[in-house]
């Protein structure tokens, strides 16, 4: 201290205040609101103001943002995570209350809702939905996001995010390139393990994607479908002499990857604030 | 005396026990109604490999839990036959295209189906609503837990009531031994491997988020055993959150197939009761995946 001259001190100490109350100020007028407006703005596609999806779960507009974490699902452990790491916007792909549209009716008594939801207020945590808009940003930021992480932009066929030639290897070596990858261990797989695939395409949640893929490629990649259509649709393609494979991915494993591509997305436009995508990864096991 | 198609679903209708309901998914989806019988075959679903089987072994009846074209609403495979956007209560939304015709493994299906001239009839709802659930019975059986059944009062072995006082053992451990006990190839187990799992919940089938909030409800439940989760970024979160929040219930989900296949043998040991005349065989489609190791 003494080997500082007073007005040296005064200067920093000035300095150190003016810094403080710079980034105070930058911290108070960053809003939830605020964050979501330029998203819209950066979208380059019409906002659709009648999404039931793509709006706040928890918190609203006026929330102020410390940080932002991207992640596929408002998953209570992935707010945890946000949480711990002081990012207190959690923007997700996926619902935070049980069912698609967050309906409350369903939830308003359900104690692990109240638990959550008194949790995340306590913690001044805002979560805030983009499903609908990423995927009908061009390109759809979910495919996107999962074709890089797998390593397959460079396999993508003209004009498609979601058929690929890739070199051919079999259905076995692709289902455990697919589970390493995207580090689930609840890939199922329909057909011979040594049928030969190179055109891949990525199916859907219904079973009229799935029908068209399997038209369409040798064999598909498909994230969340539903087993009595999709799954038997599958096993009698194989049946009926088609060389021919289908390897289902959990929900999570399908997208998750799509909303770290939307941390990317969101960092340049918003640089007040820390983004980091915090993945929701597939949580089941098997034994 | 011949006995039709028509003739095996009047005793169905009259032996089922709860008042039939005509219902847009317990019908005919194939073949001549009015045609003799020589033989039935009860499945989970009618793969080309289960009509194979019921052909080489004489049946030309199948009588299944699930579509032979796949989708759930009848509209799809014969437009006009129902809603293509039918909900749950009608089996399930429309999910497929409005016509299947131009798709090789419909008409290799169909032709198949055709040429050996097979009926299929599907017979869902009015067996599921029967007082004592023939699907959850026959599934509690096959795990070896029918011993362990602990109702929560009301009507025992009813669709809500599959409560059970298992052995203790850690969830891996119990998935283990379900895995075991039902031959299963893709079990699918959530939550702590390590934490010990008591008093069970068991459900067959797709479930929606009031079953998971009715069977939770029951006191001193650590463990669901389910079907297929209508969705697994509403439902399977609804069981990761109880994880996160630090309650020490596991999840393990045993698959549509899996949950339902013991229920279709159960269904044609009741078909033997009252169908003398031929040969009742359960023809098991099989757990239709596998997982890479």
């Amino acid at each position: 201290m003494d080997r500082v001259s007073r007005r040296q001190f005064t200067l920093m100490a000035g300095a150190t205040l003016a810094t403080r109350e710079l980034a105070q100020g930058a911290q108070a007028t960053l809003t939830a609101g605020e964050v979501v407006n330029r998203i819209k703005k950066n979208l380059g596609i019409p906002w659709n103001g009648s999404t039931y999806r793509d709006t706040f779960k928890i918190g609203g507009p006026d929330s102020p943002v410390k940080g932002i974490a991207t992640s596929f699902g408002g998953n209570l452990r992935v707010l945890q995570l946000a949480q711990k790491a002081d990012l207190n916007m959690v923007i997700v792909h996926e619902p935070t209350f049980y069912s698609d549209a967050d309906r409350l009716d369903l939830v308003k008594d359900d104690p692990l809702y109240k638990r959550k939801l008194d949790w995340a207020n306590r913690n001044k945590i805002v979560v805030w939905r983009i499903h609908d808009h990423w995927h009908a940003h061009k390109p759809d930021g979910i495919s996107t996001g999962w074709n890089k992480g797998m390593g397959w932009t460079q396999y993508q066929l003209e004009g498609s995010l979601r058929d690929f030639k890739i070199p051919e290897t079999t259905l076995g070596k692709l289902a455990k390139y697919v589970a390493q990858k995207l580090e689930t261990k609840s890939v199922r797989v329909i057909g011979d393990p040594s049928t030969r695939v190179s055109l891949v395409s990525r199916g859907g949640h219904n079973l009229t994607q799935n029908m068209d893929g399997l038209r369409r490629a040798d064999c598909i990649v498909v994230s969340e479908t539903r087993e009595y259509d999709s799954f038997e649709y599958a096993r009698d393609t194989v049946l009926s002499g088609a060389a021919k494979g289908a390897i289902f991915i959990s929900h999570a494993s399908g997208e998750d990857l799509g909303m770290k591509e939307f941390a990317e997305w969101v960092k340049p436009f918003v640089p007040e604030v820390a983004v980091q995508f915090i993945p929701t990864t597939d949580e089941f096991w098997t034994v | 005396m011949a006995i039709t198609a028509q003739d095996i679903v009047d005793r169905i209708q009259k032996t089922v026990g709860t008042g039939w309901k005509d219902s847009p998914v317990d019908t005919f989806l194939a073949g001549n109604r009015d045609s003799e019988v020589k033989g039935v075959a009860t499945t989970f679903a009618p793969s080309l490999e289960v009509l194979r089987k019921a052909v080489a072994s004489g049946k030309n009846m199948i009588v299944s839990r699930e579509s032979p074209f796949w989708a759930r609403a009848a509209a799809q495979i014969r437009p006009g036959t129902g809603a293509i956007n039918a909900g749950p209560e009608a089996g399930g939304a429309g999910r497929g295209p409005a016509s299947m015709d131009s798709d090789p493994v419909y008409r290799a299906k169909r032709d198949y189906i055709a040429e050996n001239q097979l009926i299929v009839y599907r017979c869902v709802q009015n067996w599921d609503a029967r007082r004592q659930d023939p699907q959850l019975l026959a599934l509690a059986k096959a795990m070896g837990w029918e011993k362990f059944y602990k109702p929560s009062g009301g009507q025992p072995w009813a669709a809500n009531n599959g409560f059970f006082a298992i052995p203790p053992a850690t969830l891996k451990q119990t998935a283990q031994n379900i895995k075991r006990s039902l031959n299963m190839k893709c079990i699918r187990v959530a939550g702590d491997p390590d934490i010990r799992v008591t008093k069970a919940a068991l459900s067959h089938g797709m479930y929606w988020l009031a079953d998971l909030q009715g069977l939770l409800a029951e006191p001193g439940v650590d463990l669901l055993v389910m079907g297929e989760p209508q969705w697994e970024n509403e439902l399977c979160l609804y069981n990761f959150d109880l994880q996160a929040a630090g309650q020490k219930k596991g999840l393990i989900v045993l698959g549509q197939e899996v949950s339902e296949e013991p229920g279709c043998g159960e269904m044609a040991a009741w078909l033997k009761s009252f169908v003398p005349e031929v040969p009742v065989e359960w023809i098991p489609a099989g757990e239709p995946s596998w997982m890479p190791s």
